[in-house]
């Protein structure tokens, strides 16, 4: 058994984790802003802009994966961008999966960002204006502490859809050894190869850490209810 | 609640009581109330008020006792109920509800078309502005 | 002096009305604004607050401009020294009664934070979070919160209507101990009579936007409708009909009375109930 063990490759965890940290960071970063100005200003294309964020959901992942490869490779717009900056193209490359799965898992963060502004009472970001406070003051310190919960399921939700991501991560990044071949493909990877004990590993591992980590959203959200 | 407008023909204030003279279309009345010209600003002279006579507060006669706050009408309409009888008199083109007892209405043996004089006290009128 | 000439289109649950308010409050004054639900009264206090742009008009405070349509000045709430007291409290859920008033107060003023609470009684709860206080107690914290920054306007929305009527008879007299206090110019939106009665000295009676009458509430529900010096506010609660009568059982704040009239009424309706002063009987007990 141990034998087994110590003979598989890990680079597919570690490139599946680098993948998922990476991805929920920049998510983070850009889905925090714009699900603030869309739940507070009064932006006259709000529809659009949020028809775009859900698109990801409905999409088949090959469809998405089949317009970023045009748009990431050498030929498209920012892979050529890219490769004269950086020296190769996004596809087939980590940091073209990143993009891709940015793109791909966006609704799972700014969705629950959104419902979290939402939840928020009026009368508390009044409140704080009166008190002058700015809107920055007023953000930080009285909307985001009020929404813990939200923003825990955004994080954890993008993470966790991230690590399960296959489709787009396939059509955009390939199976390339230590670059982009993440578990999910790995998995598929030792299918092809007929080799189900590698296969049963990768599965029961990804199995398992996506149950703790749906497991540790439901638990926190929990205590965020009953302990404010 | 019986309504009518009328004009501050005169009044005395004593401390914050006074008695007010209203001229109307249908005579003068005299009532007293508990204001005087500080406490109440419409209480001047050539003021438009309207006096409010609740319907069980009429004294009625068939012969004029009172020669204020007493006017002569004609009996339009009667509707009896057990214990009170609900008059409809009319006095120069003003309709009156007048709520009296059974008892008084035997009394009186009113019928309909029936002269009757109606007497409010000075006590029982609120003014309305 | 406070200054407030204001006009926006709204939108009503009977339809579309303007509110057009012009009034002017002296510093230190304790105003009512009086009306219905639906009669503009938050409206014009937002306004002031600046949470709210009027469609023309000025809002000004002395010499300083808080809002003029012609000129284009609009200055954020932050910008304005008011301080506002929401109906429901508004307290931030993540903090401490301690970090709610010290939210609010510059680091100058953090040592009198304690002396403060200790006055209003609160100091024992410093620690406890809003979610494990009475409503009386959290609009308490609010009132606080909203004077910490010694506002030039103290707006109170309908701070004490979600109380019930012994808490909001006891807080109503620390309403009033504060904005003596504090020297502060105070504008309550009510939709209480006897509030108003108890709570200012001046009042305004908005309807549908407008100003219906302003004065003193004497003035303003006594003595320019009815002459009875008996006269009382009630609902009216149920209505038999017995003879020619509709006998009516009307409460009067909390005390039931019946009536016997010919009016036609319904059950719910606000109504004056009046006599002559000469007609009631005065036993002793």
């Amino acid at each position: 058994m141990f034998e087994i063990l110590k003979q598989i490759d890990y680079t597919p965890f570690y490139l599946t984790l680098r993948l998922a940290f990476t991805t929920t960071v920049i998510l983070f970063l850009t889905g925090l802003p714009l699900a603030y100005l869309i739940s507070y200003s009064k932006m006259r294309f709000k529809s659009v802009i949020e028809a775009l964020i859900a698109l990801p959901l409905v999409l088949p992942p090959s469809v998405l994966g089949f317009y970023l490869l045009l748009i990431l490779s050498k030929n498209g717009f920012l892979g050529m961008f890219w490769e004269k900056s950086f020296g190769h193209q996004l596809a087939f490359h980590f940091e073209g999966v990143v993009i891709a799965s940015v793109i791909f898992s966006f609704p799972f963060m700014v969705h629950p960002l959104l419902s979290g502004f939402r939840s928020i009472n009026k009368t508390l970001i009044e409140a704080s204006y009166t008190l002058g406070k700015s809107k920055m003051d007023t953000l930080f310190r009285v909307i985001l502490p009020n929404m813990k919960p939200a923003i825990l399921t955004g994080i954890i939700l993008s993470f966790a859809h991230t690590i399960g991501e296959f489709g787009v991560v396939l059509m955009v990044g390939g199976s390339i050894d230590g670059e982009t071949k993440v578990v999910s493909i790995a998995i598929y990877d030792a299918v092809e190869k007929i080799d189900y004990t590698t296969a049963h590993i990768y599965a029961a591992v990804l199995f398992a850490l996506s149950f703790f980590t749906l497991l540790v959203v439901y638990m926190f959200n929990k205590r965020f209810e009953t302990g404010m | 609640m019986n309504r009518l407008a009328g004009i501050i023909t005169h009044f005395h204030s004593v401390d914050t009581m006074s008695t007010v003279n209203v001229n109307t279309e249908i005579g003068e009345f005299c009532c007293v109330i508990l204001e005087n010209p500080q406490t109440a600003t419409y209480l001047k002279k050539e003021n438009k008020v309207k006096l409010l006579f609740k319907e069980t507060n009429f004294f009625i006669s068939k012969n004029q006792i009172y020669n204020f706050n007493s006017f002569r009408t004609i009996i339009k309409d009667i509707l009896l109920a057990d214990i009170f009888v609900k008059l409809a008199v009319e006095s120069n083109n003003y309709f009156f509800c007048v709520l009296i007892t059974k008892k008084e209405f035997e009394t009186f043996d009113l019928n309909l078309n029936d002269e009757i004089f109606v007497y409010i006290k000075p006590t029982n009128i609120i003014l309305e502005i | 002096m406070i200054e407030v000439n204001v006009r926006k289109e709204l939108v009503g649950y009977k339809g579309n009305f303007t509110l057009d308010v012009n009034l002017k409050i002296e510093k230190g004054e304790f105003l009512t604004i009086f009306g219905k639900s639906g009669s503009g009264k938050t409206t014009v206090l937002r306004m002031i607050a600046g949470l709210l742009e009027p469609d023309e008009g000025i809002i000004r405070f002395g010499d300083k401009i808080y809002f003029d349509s012609s000129s284009g000045i609009n200055l954020p709430p932050q910008k304005r020294s008011v301080g506002f007291v929401f109906q429901n409290y508004a307290l931030f859920p993540n903090m401490t009664v301690y970090e709610n008033i010290v939210y609010a107060a510059d680091k100058s003023q953090l040592s009198k934070v304690d002396e403060i609470l200790k006055l209003v009684e609160l100091y024992d709860l410093k620690a406890r979070y809003p979610s494990s206080l009475s409503g009386g107690q959290q609009q308490r914290v609010a009132l606080v919160r909203s004077i910490m920054r010694n506002p030039d306007i103290l707006l109170l929305d309908e701070p004490l209507s979600a109380l019930d009527f012994t808490i909001r008879l006891k807080l109503q007299d620390e309403v009033k101990e504060i904005h003596r206090r504090y020297g502060l110019t105070t504008i309550l939106v009510s939709h209480d009579k006897p509030e108003v009665f108890k709570m200012s000295e001046k009042v305004v009676y908005l309807e549908e936007g407008k100003i219906r009458k302003i004065g003193t509430p004497r003035e303003v529900f006594i003595e320019k409708n009815l002459s009875g010096k008996f006269s009382f506010f009630g609902t009216i609660l149920d209505i038999r009909k017995s003879d020619v009568f509709n006998i009516v059982t009307v409460d009067i704040n909390g005390n039931l009375v019946e009536v016997a009239t010919v009016e036609d009424l319904n059950i719910g309706e606000e109504v004056i109930i009046g006599s002559k002063a000469f007609t009631p009987i005065v036993k002793r007990l």
